[in-house]
């Protein structure tokens, strides 16, 4: 497996399949970032419960904002253009998760339980990574996740403690969510991730990252009261 | 197509990020004044709007 650490100058002597790994993790993470707040902002920033939770959903956005802002700097430093990804309609964007829009509070509630705690995941793939300058970003971005994710968590707990109807809905938006989560981590046995590992740009194949998740949101769902979802119902990616 | 250099979106984006934060944090500072935190948040989405629609992106 390769360990060097790789700094911008060396990228151009770098094989060509490890430039092109790196330049697609690179895109991909910022449409992420970047598709996040895409997702909410309209209709929750004006529309959360209360003017606290706007708050937070500002704050949320901005600090999701400066991350697509990290990784396109990153990518800049290869000569990788990522400002387009500014344009990109949500219906473009990378990962199925990113499609469409959150116009619910307990969906907002239930992406930051679910989805963020999946970007926390994507940024410890990267941590140590032999790409340095993605490495050195990880930290600054995964401490703000644990924030995301956090505050997702209290705010489903507080609909899962809430009303019958709160409880229902967000059941729902838990059953909406989770798959899209397990699919996230794409396909099983996939050759990509395979050869990400092999160049020392991630550490877990896919399934194994998925089974990670599988064992740390399963019980926190479950100390919500909440049902888990039959892990293979609505999935595309095994 | 982007008219503008990485570099001068990066500032741009650092800029908005930054008032964001501020106004946000502010905003919860104060929170017991309602009339003070609707302007707050009148301030984000401005900001943040132009982010969402990519005008950051125009001249």
């Amino acid at each position: 497996m390769f360990t060097d650490k790789i700094d911008a100058k060396d990228f151009p002597k770098m094989s060509d399949e490890y430039k092109d790994l790196v330049t697609r993790v690179l895109a991909i993470q910022a449409d992420c970032e970047i598709g996040g707040p895409h997702l909410y902002v309209d209709k929750l920033l004006p529309g959360a419960p209360d003017a606290t939770k706007r708050l937070v959903v500002a704050r949320t956005a901005a600090e999701e904002v400066d991350h697509f802002r990290k990784v396109m700097d990153v990518a800049a430093g290869i000569g990788l253009d990522l400002t387009y990804l500014l344009r990109r309609s949500n219906q473009e964007r990378a990962v199925d998760a990113f499609r469409g829009e959150i116009a619910t509070w307990e969906d907002y509630a239930v992406f930051g339980f679910l989805i963020d705690r999946i970007g926390r995941y994507q940024m410890e793939e990267f941590e140590g990574c032999t790409y340095a300058p993605l490495d050195a970003i990880c930290p600054g971005i995964l401490s703000e996740e644990l924030g995301h994710i956090e505050n997702g968590r209290q705010f489903t707990a507080e609909l899962a403690n809430g009303t019958q109807d709160e409880r229902h809905r967000v059941q729902e938006a838990v059953d909406r969510w989770y798959p899209k989560g397990l699919d996230m981590f794409g396909h099983s046995g996939s050759w990509r991730a395979e050869r990400y590992i092999e160049w020392g740009l991630k550490h877990r194949p896919n399934e194994t990252a998925r089974e990670h998740y599988i064992a740390e949101v399963n019980p926190l769902i479950e100390e919500l009261g909440l049902q888990v979802p039959d892990p293979e119902a609505n999935r595309k990616f095994f | 197509m982007p008219t503008r250099t990485i570099d001068t979106i990066d500032h741009e984006l650092r800029e908005i990020i930054d008032a964001v934060e501020h106004a946000a944090n502010y905003g919860m500072a104060h929170r017991d004044q309602p009339q003070a935190v609707e302007r707050t948040l009148q301030d984000c989405e401005e900001l943040l709007r132009h982010v969402m629609d990519a005008s950051i992106l125009d001249d």
